[in-house]
């Protein structure tokens, strides 16, 4: 668990990510607007089986998303947790956080599991493609 | 004198925005003709590499100006499961454009049943209608009155509506002006759903 934050450089086809890697406890998450300026994408990370806790996830994002400084920010949703059983669908989430809402924003959702390191990759390509195509 | 002004302003900043969504099933070339569109109507556009394209499990967006009006794209994730989430987005659509991959022929009735869907819809109700006969480049694929043939049981429930059907190749770029220019004169001519007034940014 991060309590406070992580930053690390990753470089991936030849585009180097600065990449903040957030606490998300309650207590934690008023931090997060320090670190929106500049930010060219949003990767949120949800647990898909916790149907109990996705409310919260979704109203933290739909406050996030009305930030100004994230106005341009491409949204990937990481639906983790994929390796287990009762996880949730792409649609189920996207139903779930409230997605269709975003008219002005390009989204994408991927299924990943961080433990068995599945998904990773494909969305990492798909966002270096999606940052070098943007408007 | 503030009229004379603010219709001033208006003309010159001003742009009239209409919504068109692209539909149709997955790995008919939906966000390829979006990405060919966007290259084809904007000059300082660098687009993606069309053979990088992969599926949409999301929505790709994108903005073009034909004249003084500009169209506002939603490219929507095709897979079955996530033709649920078309609906969300027809009440403020001004067009549809439904892209049908002419080389699937097995897939044909599937792609049918899911343009049923849509044109029955009534929040889409008056709404032009552009189907795109996608991968005309590939040589084996079918032609546009095998496509309408495989379609003619839909014929009567497309209602009171522009629909035109276009051979393309979101590829190789053929058909997609043509189709453009057709959307852009029938949304502007659909008094029933008015344009955004959006300011050039």
């Amino acid at each position: 668990m991060a309590i406070g934050f992580n930053v690390e450089t990753v470089t991936y086809k030849n585009l180097k990510f600065q990449v903040w890697d957030l606490g998300g406890q309650t207590s934690i998450r008023p931090y997060w607007r320090c670190y929106y300026s500049n930010t060219d994408a949003v990767i949120y990370v949800v647990d898909s089986c916790d149907r109990d806790r996705i409310g919260t996830s979704k109203s933290e994002l739909v406050a996030m998303l009305e930030e100004e400084e994230l106005k341009k920010a491409i949204l990937v949703v990481f639906a983790n947790k994929q390796d287990m059983e009762q996880a949730m669908t792409p649609t189920e989430m996207a139903n779930a956080l409230g997605l269709p809402a975003l008219k002005d924003r390009k989204w994408q959702i991927f299924k990943t599991s961080a433990t068995k390191g599945t998904g990773l990759d494909e969305a990492m390509e798909w966002l270096v493609e999606a940052l070098k195509s943007r408007q | 004198m503030y009229t004379l002004l603010s219709g001033l302003y208006k003309y010159m900043f001003q742009r009239d925005e209409y919504c068109i969504l692209i539909l149709g099933l997955d790995n008919a070339g939906k966000t390829t003709f979006l990405e060919q569109t966007k290259t084809r109507f904007n000059k300082n556009y660098k687009g993606m590499s069309l053979s990088k394209i992969t599926t949409t499990v999301g929505l790709n967006i994108g903005t073009i100006d034909v004249g003084k009006t500009r169209l506002m794209f939603w490219d929507l994730g095709g897979q079955e499961e996530l033709q649920s989430l078309w609906d969300k987005y027809y009440a403020e659509s001004h067009g549809v454009i439904y892209v049908i991959d002419s080389t699937d022929e097995e897939r044909l009735s599937e792609s049918k049943r899911a343009f049923e869907k849509m044109i029955t819809s009534e929040a889409l109700e008056g709404v032009p209608i552009l189907v795109l006969a996608n991968k005309q480049d590939v040589e084996t694929c079918l032609s546009i009155p095998d496509i309408k043939t495989a379609f003619s049981d839909c014929i009567n429930k497309i209602g009171k509506r522009d629909c035109l059907t276009q051979a393309c190749s979101a590829l190789t770029g053929k058909g997609v002006n043509e189709g453009i220019e057709w959307m852009v004169k029938c949304v502007v001519r659909n008094i029933h759903r008015p344009p955004r007034k959006k300011d050039i940014t």
